[in-house]
């Protein structure tokens, strides 16, 4: 997707069965699940966190792994297809595409990790304040969302960055402001979910200060979902500050930025395609193990929600 | 009398989300730093004179209190009128008309691929062998995982570049659309067809899916006469990602893929900071996602009788 | 037969010459998963129903019985690995049969009712579609003859208007009608053979008396029909034989007298035992069978004696003209509760009991002082809820204390077994180095083994689950612990053992409970006064024999005589 591919905000398990009616026993044997939820050790868990290894290496030590300067520029060595001297290849001012790729990670990271927070931290705010309130501050805040959701994200981030200009840090606010109301929603659901749930209940009976509960037992169980869609929620918006790039919006060009990289590639896509495969195939590759955990991480966290 | 009523509701949230819309892109523009007067001359670098700058303050209301400015706004909304384009020394509406043939002809034509694939992939795959599953679920995330732009350069290598089976852009004719059409297709596809298989996975373990097995109804009847339609609801509620897909995925593509379009016209606008094409642009992707939303609402009535008689 | 069960001779052959079964199955195994994750669910397991005959497969969950069912009309499920030394159906080999001799059985030589109408009828057609659609399949009908055929159909088991129901969707309908509706689709085609599974567990008890009688008439003639049941007592009025299955395979089975009269194996022994009544007050619903196989879930041995119900103490909860009401679908208001009046005395047990809808559970939420009543007080400890909340009196809040029908949503899913108690423990006011030993003596208590402590709620069973809930409201030294349906999400013998622990506890204690559910059974064994719930109006307040021997209310005899009843026991069931 475009910016941020939401799979589903449907973290909220079906609700309880009314309580008072026969709930009948169920046949664990019966209507044979078919889905084997097991844990077993799949390949594709195993690769995403072998390349996240690699991501977190070029973050934090991209020397090591790529000692070149990443700016050097070599006319004499221009368009030099893959090979011995340069693994990825060299673009048109002879700079090597390895070692600007493996430099681009931090950017990625940094645009992903904090267009997120900035997200998450937001969202959470708008969607407690609305959960937490009484009807008239829920009913406002859930109009302002209705809103925000009207307008696909990538527009929002286009009038923001169209408002306050382009670069690496605007883009993480643009990308960051159009998730906001993302979250919002989840943790305005969640709160109402946890709220209304026995558990709450239990500990009001037990006579415990509604300022405990709210920190022992709601905050948590709100938080706990939410950041585990954020997680899958960086992966988006790696994707989305890398297509920001591309369309010359996000991280100005001389930086090694994967999306930038791809659209000056773009020029010599007939002669020099490696200047758009190896980048290509990184971004994804960072994008899909992110989104590759984050699913694992729903996928053990559905069983325990309220 | 019960359908009217939902339809009237939904057709004032529907304007209020407009307006709401309108309200908020108008404050963003009326708070921005810097003189909006200035911009409308083309920047610091046009250097204009003392008297052009007072005319164009007074032509824009720009000396006017705030609710003198908001009030004429809504005004001319209502009347259609979107304002001047700063750079194209054009009515907004106008300069919106001439490129939204274009666009709407890619976003139809990514539907017309859309839909078909991810109602056919999800059918056929859903609760099948785990081989079956596992190969369609794989390449599902990879496409909902990767960005819009990516999808449409690996299809630009290899269909334009190496098969030289189309054109590698612009507007001319049906074979300059498809690759573009199936670009935003896919995008929609990954994500879509997820939600749609597991909504069918759970639909088929239902008791009444085994009641119409009891009645010797065979697979492929009970998965569509039965288990679709109840899958199909809760992917309706997925209409509002689609539409955002769609109208943020041109401006991607229609970058990627040299074509002219709502896309290419709000990306042009950003760089010039075109501040009117750009609010009318958001407008029609809000009024859009109102109009999508009712019609999906009145096709929800139409599948799901619990909506109008509970 | 498996090897364990217990075979008797089937009813006596009549003179004339015997009808061939019309199905027939020979050491029937059912395995799920491969590799590693292969469970045989199935073990050689053998069955046949002859014409005019019902067989009822009765068992707990987990033990198989819908699998076998399902089996017989080859729905076993996708991934199911199906073996038997042979499977006939109407005298034709099925053993070898695909989807596509099946589906020519299913629906014209075989019908299937579930439980639940709601979720077994496709909500989103209308009635008429769904009960025309065997026809549809099967039939030679024309779309009018069809439709004429529906009508007749809906008329024949008792639905009112047929032509106004059939037009209608499922929700529309009444749980009833809906189940009627249900039967209707699958005897729409005459099938020769009829399986019931659970037809009328989600059911209230007056509207499931109907549906059973319904059953009845159609075992009539030729057509055989095998009921799958948890309830013994469902059973009892309708079948000629029981099979009783557990883990998988048949432990005993023959004739419906035979085996509820005097049963042979242990195991139906202790599900005769189990079931709570009228008579089994003051006994042990737990019997100590001698098996090998129970699961860890059962108490470590303590008997509990026989014993009088206590005499009534101080007021312990006192509720007077509750009345509440909440938002209709119309803008209107709705009554759920109007007027309740009781008092609970100290040490003893008031049954409440309502079918769904009755308001019982807003009695409850009320008495326990977390919905505010619209009129009306509750008294706890001399004062009102809102008394003890103007003057911060903790002590009054936590000596009420609630268990609910699912104890999972009572629990913070973060949470362990340990600080999950530990908190009750700590509001409680029990200093903080005293706070391990307490949580280990409730979880003793409670019968749980001290290595669950670890464990979160989720890993444990339903009924450890509901200990675990118990040992919570311990926890705080309560005065009342209200119990909304606190067994009826549970197996019959997991049931058993948790009355009895309340009762246990009761007397150890000198608790008083408000106990809600929507079980006859239940609400005699453990209620020393009873409350009749309708609508939100108390109909009938008194003690349990004098409301049940002479009920001065048309509604509480219906629910009387909705008790399916069990032929009396030929001898006494063992007691420990």
């Amino acid at each position: 997707m475009s910016l941020a591919s939401r799979t589903s905000d449907t973290v909220v398990p079906p609700a309880a069965p009314p309580a008072g009616h026969r709930a009948p026993p169920a046949d664990p044997a019966g209507p044979a699940p078919v889905r084997h939820r097991r844990s077993r050790i799949r390949p594709g868990l195993l690769l995403a966190s072998v390349f996240l290894l690699w991501l977190a290496a070029a973050v934090l030590v991209p020397d090591l792994l790529a000692p070149a300067d990443p700016y050097a520029v070599d006319p004499g060595r221009s368009f030099e297809a893959p090979g011995a001297s340069a693994w990825f290849g060299t673009d048109d001012s002879g700079a090597d595409a390895y070692t600007r790729i493996v430099h681009g990670a931090a950017t990625s990271l940094y645009i992903g990790v904090g267009a997120t927070a900035i997200g998450v931290v937001g969202g959470t705010a708008v969607g407690l304040l609305a959960g937490l309130n009484g009807r008239f501050v829920e009913a406002s805040v859930m109009r302002f969302l209705d809103v925000t959701l009207a307008i696909p994200e990538i527009l929002l981030a286009l009038v923001v960055i169209g408002i306050i200009g382009g670069g690496t840090e605007n883009a993480i606010l643009a990308i960051g402001a159009g998730s906001i109301a993302y979250y919002a929603r989840i943790t305005r659901a969640q709160t109402h979910l946890v709220r209304r749930s026995g558990f709450v209940e239990a500990a009001r009976t037990l006579g415990l200060p509604a300022w405990r509960i709210l920190l022992t037992h709601t905050v948590p169980n709100v938080m706990k979902p939410v950041l585990v869609l954020a997680t899958i929620g960086i992966g988006s918006a790696i994707g989305a500050g890398a297509s920001l790039s591309f369309l010359g919006l996000g991280t100005p060009p001389p930086a090694p930025e994967w999306g930038a990289m791809l659209s000056a590639g773009r020029n010599f896509i007939s002669n020099a395609p490696w200047l758009i495969t190896f980048p290509a195939a990184f971004l994804v590759a960072t994008v899909l193990s992110i989104t590759v955990i984050g699913r694992e991480l729903r996928r053990r966290a559905e069983g325990r929600l309220p | 009398m019960a359908v009217l009523r939902r339809v009237l509701t939904r057709l004032g949230v529907g304007i209020g989300v407009l307006w709401g819309a309108a309200t908020l892109t108008f404050l963003a523009v009326y708070l921005i730093p810097g003189d909006t007067a200035l911009l409308i001359l083309g920047g610091p670098d046009a250097r204009p004179t003392a008297e052009t700058l007072a005319q164009v303050r007074a032509d824009y209301l720009l000396d006017q209190p705030f609710i003198v400015q908001y009030g004429s706004y809504l005004g001319n909304l209502l009347q259609g009128d979107l304002g001047q384009s700063y750079r194209l020394r054009l009515p907004v509406a106008e300069a919106i008309g001439q490129q939204i043939g274009a666009t709407a002809a890619l976003a139809a034509a990514a539907v017309a691929v859309a839909l078909p694939l991810t109602f056919a992939v999800a059918i056929l795959s859903a609760q099948r062998a785990a081989w079956v599953r596992s190969i369609v679920s794989g390449v599902e995330v990879v496409l909902a995982a990767t960005p819009t732009f990516i999808i449409g350069f690996v299809l630009l290598i290899v269909f334009s570049f190496g098969l030289r089976w189309f054109p590698i852009g612009g507007n001319q004719g049906l074979a300059a659309l498809v690759l573009p059409a199936i670009t935003l297709a896919l995008a929609v596809f990954g994500t879509l067809s997820q939600v749609l298989r597991n909504e069918l996975e759970d639909v088929l373990e239902q008791p009444f899916i085994l009641t119409a097995r009891s009645r010797g109804m065979r697979d492929l009847p009970v998965r569509i006469r039965h288990a679709l339609r109840h899958a199909a609801i809760p992917v309706m509620t997925m209409t509002g990602f689609v539409v955002a897909a769609l109208l943020g995925g041109s401006v991607v593509v229609e970058t990627l893929f040299s074509r002219q379009g709502i896309g290419s016209l709000a990306l042009a606008s950003v760089y010039n900071k075109d501040l009117p094409v750009i609010i009318g642009i958001v407008l029609l992707s809000a009024a859009v996602y109102v109009v999508v939303n009712l019609v999906v609402d009145l096709l929800y009535t139409l599948i799901d009788p619990k909506v109008v008689t509970a | 037969m498996s090897p364990t069960a217990l075979t008797r001779p089937s009813i006596p052959a009549p003179p004339f010459v015997v009808p061939p079964p019309v199905v027939e199955l020979e050491g029937l195994s059912v395995a799920f998963g491969r590799g590693t994750h292969r469970r045989e669910i199935i073990h050689d397991l053998s069955l046949s129903v002859r014409p005019g005959e019902c067989l009822a497969l009765v068992g707990e969950s987990g033990s198989g019985k819908s699998v076998t069912a399902r089996t017989l009309v080859g729905l076993t499920g996708p991934g199911a690995q199906v073996r038997s030394t042979a499977q006939r159906f109407d005298g034709r080999d099925a053993s070898a049969w695909g989807e596509r001799q099946w589906s020519r059985i299913r629906g014209r030589e075989a019908g299937f009712i579930l439980q639940d109408a709601l979720s077994s009828l496709d909500s989103l057609r209308t009635v008429g579609d769904e009960v025309g659609e065997v026809l549809r399949l099967h039939g030679d009908l024309d779309r009018h003859a069809r439709r004429e055929r529906v009508l007749e159909l809906l008329a024949s088991v008792g639905v009112p208007d047929p032509g106004i129901r059939a037009a209608q969707y499922p929700h529309q309908l009444s749980g009833g009608l809906r189940q009627r509706a249900l039967i209707a689709s699958a005897i729409a085609a005459d099938p020769a053979f009829l399986i019931a599974d659970e037809p009328t567990t989600a059911l209230d008890a007056t509207i499931a008396a109907q549906v059973l009688r319904l059953l009845g008439d159609l075992k009539g003639g030729s057509t055989a029909m095998l009921v799958v049941s948890h309830d013994l007592a469902v059973v009892a009025g309708l079948a000629d034989r029981v099979a009783v299955m557990r883990d998988g395979a048949i432990v005993e089975e023959g004739s419906v007298q035979a085996v509820l009269q005097d049963p042979q194996h242990p195991y139906t022994q202790g599900l005769l035992a189990a079931i709570p009544s009228r008579s089994s007050r003051g006994r042990r619903l737990t019997v100590q069978v001698q098996d090998h196989n129970q699961d860890q879930d059962q108490d470590q041995g303590r008997p509990v004696p026989a014993r009088d119900f206590p005499t009534p103490g101080p007021p312990a909860l006192e509720v007077r003209g509750l009345t509440r009401a909440f938002p209709g679908p119309d803008g209107g208001r709705r009554t759920a509760v109007d007027g309740v009046s009781f008092t609970l005395h100290r040490g003893t047990t008031l049954g409440i009991v309502g079918e769904s809808g009755s308001g019982k559970s807003t009695v409850a939420r009320m008495a326990l002082g977390v919905e505010q009543p619209d009129a009306g007080t509750v008294h706890v400890r001399g004062r009102t809820w809102a008394e003890h909340r103007a003057s911060r009196d903790l002590a009054a809040r936590r000596s009420v204390q609630m268990i609910y029908q699912d104890p999972l949503q009572s629990f913070d899913p973060r949470k362990t077994v340990q600080q999950v108690i530990g908190q009750a423990v700590a509001a409680a006011g029990t200093p903080r180095n005293a706070r391990p030993a307490r949580v280990r003596e409730l979880l003793h208590l409670v019968g749980l083994p001290a290595d669950k402590a670890g464990s979160r709620p989720l890993e444990l069973s339903g009924g450890q689950r509901q200990r675990v809930a118990i040992a919570r409201a311990l926890a705080a030294e309560p005065e009342v612990i209200i119990c909304d349906e606190p067994v009826s999400a549970l197996d019959i013998t997991v049931q058993a053992r948790i009355l009895d622990l309340l009762t246990e506890l009761q007397e150890r204690f000198g608790l008083s409970y408000l106990f809600i559910s929507h079980d006859l059974g239940v609400i005699q064994h453990v209620s020393r006064e009873v409350l009749v719930l309708k609508d939100g109006i108390v109909l009938e307040h008194g003690p349990v024999a004098g409301v049940f021997d002479a009920p001065g209310h048309e509604y509480t005899r219906r629910l009387i005589d909705a008790i399916p009843a069990l032929p009396a026991p030929r001898k006494d069931t063992p007691h420990p």
